[in-house]
Formats: structure tokens, sequence, C-alpha cells
């Protein structure tokens, strides 16, 4: 008992102790942590001072850079309360960038402009100029604001001047402080160019004029049409300047002759729009800036001629991936007949191209990649000429054959060995060769196998010895069809399985302890009497013999022989009354119903209970109490008393 | 009932409960395929068609258009780095990722020579919630890093050696080498951008090395676009997708998940089952067995 304590002990040691070994041995930096439980930091030292390098490229008029810097901290991680007031920081400063660079940009070109005469255009410029200017002023007494708001977020006023944070705070506070002077030195921009604006709008400029005239008003799309046109100052024509004609966004420049005229022949352009506007535009240049006013001619509508182009396309409802369809239509026009080119696109992606004067018809293959569902089907026709162009939208339902499995396969099957699973692929009358079919036995038999050219296929699948005993297992076969038109197909089937083994070893261990508890049952009350020999093995011992068997009298040292010998008083006045005797190997409740109905009737009910106190005295584990032999003695008494009585 | 008999049953019925136990309890190893919990990689198999791979000596005899992860948590023999490095010769995609692993060996072997840090990268700034998160944002334009905003890194390292022209994604400015873990940038350790993800070319094969593999646990890949760059690196690989299992940590509990699989595949043969049957024979009828001198049933 003690070497297998200490081995117990040991055993249990071990198994506390593995564990730690273990995990001293694993790596010495943490792998990683479960972020849904990370805890929170942000460093607010590190904000500032980017915000400051933020502020630092502002003031230096590197916009975009610090614009670029300040995208960087949509990806900071900013503490929850700092987050509003860092957040409205950002878009303020965003904000300020945005203006700042505009800012630039507009004074640069009034400046350029007003170089040029070009007063007109100055003046929108340094309007718009001023406009910004004053949401500037706004912008940057609101970030002093929210800046104020991050040091009392902060509580900056109670850190002392030598901590880096105050030191960092201080230094972007003193950064956007400094925004104030470069406001003021795009203040005084402004003023400097509207001053220099007044002063060449006082100047007495020469004017000039200047016309145009376009011939003919209306014209086909593609061809030219001529413009011609004089710039003069009063009556004065302006020989060898530079006038421009403003066609769309495309500029083009001519140079006038002596007399101040200019002529050209210029294009439609290929916008298939009713009408267009052109304008012709004069810049003093060289010399003549300072002397001359710029001058703008007045606008000519010219009317855009086309032919409508007419498109009629029909497609079936439903495409197959793989599978050609075919598309129809008709291409028709205002003009004359002439080929198009009719474009086909399944979801914005070309499928082909078609050339036709009049009605068409081709086929088209849709994508083998196509998934299942709606899709979006365009024929377009390009451009051509004078003619226009012009799509049409379909919507198409791309769908898959459904194809069919007949399956056959065994309802019960006897483990271990192989489950033979034929079947036939196969959509109507048409087999379906080629395709590959997977099947799955419960979870560890699978097979993969082709359908041959008549779509059967014949599986074996191995099914192992397993521990359970009986019951239904899936067979899945899934049918994956090598054709893209036709869909992939799953079947699932129920194969009862039995395993004999597992049943056999079942019903032996339930035999086993039947046969136990039988024993037990049958030889207890023999084992349980200390000075009574072991049963005798002759099984062919009468239970009731019909003359006394030898009972060898039990000493009375404890309760369970006091009991025991109380029923056998009992016992011997029914045997005598009776004639039927205990034999060995009857059972007390045998003897009981073998003699109940033999002996009187006030004797019945203390004959049974004696013989279940006697019972419970032999088979209870329990010692019994002492007052039972007293109840014991008295039954064996009644019983004496009422069968002699009876008999006499 | 003796002292004995109930101390033997009572380690029975305990050896019972935990044999149960172990047996349903899920895997809990980083990225575990089987695991389902915050470190473990469950997600990656039910979102893609990832293939959990036991052994580098089942990687695939043509290898084009199969990708490779590998985190190397477990040191690497001689054969199974060459089992590697044919696979990446042979034009396979090698996705590498590790940080404080055997991932410098591999790297060593196929004579790359960028090399993992293995030391932790921090960000005060620019990170999801604590520094050893660190956000990374600056990304090359690559197929592995299309539609990729930004990466969150879990206790990451970061790449050293390599060139700009193999950088796929930078650490911030504000990052920096913890060279002494004492979790501040003190003036000789290395600051950002450090580069985080590279990649490399052997023969036709490609190799992708990034210095966290956390990027693949299940509690990660819904951070930012970390799920993403999964996607991508699932769309560059037209064959298989494997993700290599045999070196990653390998817990007590997985061990003995291991030996129980065994003994169930062998009481499963035909063998291995008689052998059952026939031991809980001996223990059903052991009571009722005749000793010497007794026929069957007697008891003494």
């Amino acid at each position: 008992m003690k070497r297998f304590t200490v081995i117990l002990f040991v055993l249990v040691l071990a198994a506390v102790l593995i564990p730690t070994f273990s995990i001293v041995a694993r790596q010495a930096h943490t792998p990683h942590e479960n972020p849904a439980t990370a805890g929170d930091s942000s460093d607010v030292i590190l904000m500032l001072l980017f915000h400051g390098d933020v502020f630092d490229l502002m003031l230096s008029g590197k916009y975009q850079d610090a614009q670029g810097l300040l995208n960087e901290l949509q990806h900071a991680n900013i503490s929850s309360e700092l987050q509003y007031v860092v957040d409205r920081f950002n878009a303020l400063s965003q904000e300020l960038l945005v203006a700042l660079d505009n800012l630039e940009g507009l004074l640069n070109e009034a400046s350029a402009a007003l170089a040029k005469y070009q007063l007109k255009e100055a003046r929108q410029m340094l309007e718009e100029a001023g406009i910004i200017l004053w949401d500037i002023e706004r912008l940057r007494v609101e970030i002093q604001q929210a800046g104020d708001a991050l040091g009392n977020r902060l509580n900056i006023t109670n850190v002392a001047s030598t901590e880096q944070l105050r030191q960092i705070y201080d230094r972007l506070q003193g950064l956007v402080w400094r925004l104030h002077d470069l406001v003021a030195g795009f203040n005084q921009l402004w003023e400097a160019l509207s001053t220099e604006y007044d002063v060449r709008v006082a100047e007495e400029l020469l004017p000039t004029n200047l016309t145009l005239e376009v011939m003919p008003g209306s014209a086909f799309i593609g061809d030219n049409i001529f413009v011609t046109g004089r710039l003069t100052s009063g009556d004065a024509p302006l020989a060898d300047r530079q006038v421009t004609v403003l066609r769309k966004d495309e500029p083009m420049v001519f140079t006038t002759d002596e007399d101040g005229s200019y002529a050209a022949a210029i294009g439609v352009p290929l916008d298939y729009v009713s009408s267009t506007f052109l304008e012709t535009r004069y810049l003093p240049a060289g010399s003549d800036i300072g002397i001359y006013a710029a001058s703008i001619s007045q606008s000519v509508t010219i009317e855009i001629r086309y032919y409508d182009t007419f498109l009629e396309v029909a497609v079936p409802g439903l495409a197959y991936p793989g599978l050609p369809v075919t598309v129809s239509g008709r291409v028709s026009s205002t003009g004359d007949v002439v080929e198009r080119t009719v474009s086909l696109l399944l979801d914005n992606v070309h499928l082909a191209d078609v050339q036709t004067e009049d009605q068409f018809e081709f086929e088209v293959t849709i994508p083998q990649d196509t998934l299942v569902g709606a899709h979006g089907l365009n024929a377009v026709v390009a451009p051509y000429g004078r003619y226009a162009g012009t799509s049409k939208g379909l919507d198409v339902r791309v769908t898959e054959f459904q194809i069919e499995a007949d399956i056959q396969a065994p309802s019960l099957f006897v483990t271990p060995g192989q489950v033979e699973v034929n079947g036939r692929v196969h959509i109507g009358p048409e087999a379906i060769a080629g395709a590959s079919v997977v099947l799955t036995f419960g979870t560890s038999s699978s097979s993969i196998v082709e359908t041959s050219a008549d779509g059967s296929f014949t599986a074996v699948l191995d099914e192992p010895l397993r521990l359970s005993l009986a019951g239904p297992q899936k067979l899945t076969v899934g049918i994956e069809p090598g054709e893209p038109y036709y869909g992939a197909l799953e079947v699932e089937k129920w194969i009862v399985v039995v395993n004999p083994v597992g049943i056999s070893l079942v019903l032996v261990g339930l035999v086993s302890v039947g046969l136990l508890v039988y024993r037990r049952m049958t030889t207890r009350p023999v084992t349980l009497l200390p000075t009574m020999t072991a049963r005798t093995p002759d099984l062919i011992t009468e239970v009731f013999p019909v003359i006394p068997p030898p009972r060898p009298k039990p000493e009375i040292s404890d309760i369970r022989g006091e009991i025991w010998a109380a029923y056998l008083e009992g016992v011997g006045v029914v045997e005598k009354a009776t004639g039927t005797y205990l034999g060995p190997n009857a059972t007390l409740r045998e003897f009981l119903g073998a003699v109940v109905s033999q002996i009187a009737a006030a004797a019945r009910q203390p004959m049974a209970e004696l013989t279940t106190i006697t019972e419970i005295a032999l088979y209870s584990a329990r010692e019994p109490d002492a007052g039972i032999v007293t109840d014991a003695r008295q039954l064996a008494s009644i019983i004496r008393k009422e069968v002699e009585g009876d008999a006499a | 009932m003796t002292l004995r008999r109930f101390l033997v049953l009572l380690a029975v019925v305990s050896v019972a409960i935990l044999i149960v136990i172990v047996w349903v309890f899920p895997s809990d190893e980083d990225f575990q395929t089987k695991n389902p919990f915050w470190n473990g990689s469950s997600e990656l198999s039910s979102y893609h068609s990832f293939t959990p791979l036991a052994s580098l000596a089942e990687l695939p005899a043509v290898p084009g258009g199969t990708t490779l992860i590998l985190v190397p948590y477990i040191d690497l023999t001689s054969s199974e780095l060459e089992e590697i490095r044919h696979f990446v010769a042979g034009g396979g995609t090698l996705v590498l990722a590790d940080d404080y692993g055997f991932g410098n060996k591999v790297l060593e072997h196929l004579k790359v020579e960028a090399r993992f840090a293995g030391q932790v990268l921090l960000d005060p700034l620019f990170s999801y919630k604590n520094q050893w998160l660190p956000r990374i944002y600056n990304l090359s334009p690559d197929s592995v890093t299309g539609d990729v905003n930004s990466l969150v890194f879990n206790h990451a390292t970061c790449l050293m050696d390599v060139s700009d022209s193999n950088v796929l994604a930078l650490s911030s400015s504000f990052s920096f080498l913890d060279l002494n873990d004492n979790e501040e940038w003190d003036s000789d350790e290395p600051t950002g951008p450090l580069p985080v993800i590279s990649q490399h070319t052997l023969a036709s094969g490609r190799i992708i090395v990034i210095s966290d593999p956390s990027i693949f646990i299940n509690s990660m890949d819904t951070l930012d676009d970390n799920y993403t760059i999964i996607e991508n690196i699932a769309e560059i690989t037209s064959s298989q997708l494997l993700i290599d299992q045999s070196h990653l940590p390998y817990s007590d509990l997985h061990q003995t998940k291991d030996v129980l699989a065994s003994v169930r595949s062998a009481l499963t043969t035909p063998v291995g089952t008689l052998a059952l049957v026939a031991v809980l024979l001996i223990i059903t009828l052991r009571p009722i067995w005749p000793r010497k001198g007794e026929g069957i049933g007697d008891i003494a």
C-alpha cells in the first residue's frame, strides 16, 4: 500500500511540473497579445510634437508636405478624452492648409494677370483672395482656441516649464502664434496687388476692339468653318498681333495682318452636341503692355449637325457560362447607310465586335468564369464621322443547367469493409461524361472518381472498423461537371452502419455482468453464514426435498446468526407441518412461495415478514440492529403458535 | 471497498474525465488552424481554402502557383530548409512571417540578405491601442499590398538589410526598435521608417517577408486592412494555398491530443479493436474467472 501511494504521488507531481518546464522553454518576447483586451495608452507628447512639425512645414510654405503629414494623423492612437479636440484641431489645420495653398495660388495668378493687364481677371482673383484671407484669419483664431482647449485638457498650466510635455506644448503654441505673421504677410501682398490693380485701372490705356464672324453658321461635325475678324484701336488697325480663338478647351492662336484682320479655317469639334460657341481674345504683349487694353470679341453660336444613330438589340434572357448566345439587332441612322461597328460588352468587359450596315446577328460566347446571376450586356455603336454613336443596355441572367444523379448505395453496411457506390450523372437523357465525383463517407473515407462516357461511375470507399455499434452515417456525393454551363450537384444519402465486433463486445460484457450478478445473488446467503460449509457442487439436488436435509446449526455469535436461528426455528415448524423442506439450492423467497399456501392463514404474514427480515439481515452490507433479533424471535413464536395450533 | 480499490477507481475516473476534456477542448496554440480562439488561425481556413501542411515533406513537387505561409517558431532541419529552397526555386511563393523565431535561418539558407531584427518594434504614436500594436500605413503598390490602406501588427519586429526596391511596407517615422526592451526610445536605437514587409526573388520563385506573423491570427484579421492583405496573398495563388503547421508552438494539450488521436486510430484498426475487446472481456470476466481449485462462479 505504501509503495502504491508513493507511485501515485510521483505521478501527480510529474503531471504538475511537466507543463511548467515547457513554459520556461518558450520565447523571450511575447509573440502577440489579444488586441481586444490590450490596454489603451497613447503618447500625448509625440502627438504635440507631430502637430508642431505640421505647423513648421506650414510656416515654411510647404503646404502640400504639411497636408501629407497631417493626413498621417488618422493612423495615430489618440486617447478618447483628447480625441475630439485633436480631431477638431486636425480638421481646422487641414482647412487652413487648403486655404493657404489656394490663397498663395490666387495671389500669384493675380500678380501675373496684372502684369499682362488682364485687369478683369485680376480683379476677380483679388476679390476671391480677399474672401479666403478673411476665412484664414477666422481659422487661425479657431486653431488658437483649439490649442488652448488642448492645453486645458492636458492641465498644462500645472505642468512645470522644465517638463518635456510643457516644452513641446509651448513650441506648438509658439508656432500657432507665428501663423499670425504668416497671415499678415499674405495680407500685405494682397494689399500691394490691390494697389497695383488700382494703379493699372487708373492708367489711360488705349481701348481695343476685336470682331469675329463665322461662316457658315451651321456645319456638320468634323467640317471646316471659316472664322474672320479684325483687331483695331480706335480706327487704327493693330497689325501683327496675336489673337486667340477660344474653342471649348482648345485655344487656337492666329496673327493679324497689316489690316489688323485675321482669317482661319477651323474644324467643328467632334462633340455630338446641337451647338457650340466661339469667341476671340486679345491680350497685350511685349511693347503693347501699358499701351493697349485687352479685349474679347462677342460670342458666336454655331449650330452643329450630325446624324443620329438608332440601335435595336435582342438577346435571350438566359445565358450559360461557356456557351454562345445569339445577339441580333439593327443599326440605323438619319443619314445614308454606312458600315458601323457594334461592340458587345458584358459587365463592361469587351466580348466581341461586329461590322454591319443594317441588321446583324452574331454569336458571342459567355466567358466560362462568369458567375451565375444577373449581368449587364451593353451593345455600343461607336461614332463614325457625321454619325453619332449610341448604346443600349440589356439585362442577361446567367445560369447553369441543373444536372441529375442516380446514386446506388447500400442502405445497410457491415463494418469493416468497402462500400461500393454506383451512379450515373445525366441531364435528361443526355449523359454527362468527365464530371468529377467526390464521395465522402463519414469523416474519414473519401474518394474521387470521374464519370465515363455514359455518365456512370463506380467508387469504392474503405470503411475501417469503428468503435460505434450501429447508426446512420452520411454519404455525400459531390459532382462537379467539367463543362462550365453545368451546375455542381451534391447528393446526400444515409447508410446504416453496423459494427458486429462492437455489438459482440457489448453483448459479451452485458452477459458477463448478468452472470456475475446472478452468481452473487444465488451464492450470497451461503457465504454470509460464517459457520456454514460451502455449498455442495451437487447441482442436481432437489430444491425442496421430501426428507429434511442435514442442516448445520449455526453458532449464535452475532446478530445475523441470531436472526438466522430464529428463521430456522420458524422454518422447522413449517417444514414439519407442510412436509416441504428448505433445500440447499432454494432461496428463502422460493421456500416462502412454496409453503405459504399450505400453512394457516394467520401464520402467512408472520412467515413473509420473517423471510424479509432474514433476507435483509443476510444480504445487507450494514449490520442489522439488535432490535430486529427480538422481532424475528417474536415472528418465529407466532408462526409456531399458529401452525401448531392449526394442526391440533 | 478498500482504500486501495477506491484510489484506483478514482484514478481511472479522473483519467477518463481528463481524456474527454482534452479530446473535446479545442486547440489553443498560436496560429493553429484548428484553434478558434483569439490566437488561432481557424478563420483563415473558413475564409479561404488554406490547406494546413503537417510536414514540409508534403510540399508539391511542382510548386508553380502554390503559396506556402511559413511561421518558423520551431527550428528547421537541413532537409526542411532544402525542401523550402526547392519549393521557391521551382516557382512557388513563400510567405515567411516571423518575429522572434527561426526566420533568419530560412533567409540565410535562401541566400536572401534581409534579416528579421528580432527585437520589438514599438510605435508610441501610430498604433492601435498601444505601442506594441504598431500601425503600418506606408505601403508600396504591389499585388500583395493592393487595396491596403493600413495594417496593424502585434508585437512585431522589423526587417534589416532590405534594399529600397524590395520594400513593400514601412513603419511610421515615430516607430523605433526597442533594443534593450525598456519600452522607451534610447538614442542608440534605430527609428522609423523601418521596413516591415519586403519581397525577394529566387530563380522563378518569390519570397514575401513579413516581420509579424500575428496578422494571421483570428483577433487580428479584422483590424484595419489586415484581412485584405490575406485576401491578396490568396489571390496571387493560382494553385494551392498552404499554411505550415509543423513549425508552430506545440503545447502539452496539442501533444496529448495527438497521442489520443494515435490511440484512437490504432483502436479503429481490426487488430486494435480486437485487442480492446480482449482487454475489456478480461476486465469484465475477471471477478467470475475460476481460480485454482474453483469452478466458474465460485467465490471463496
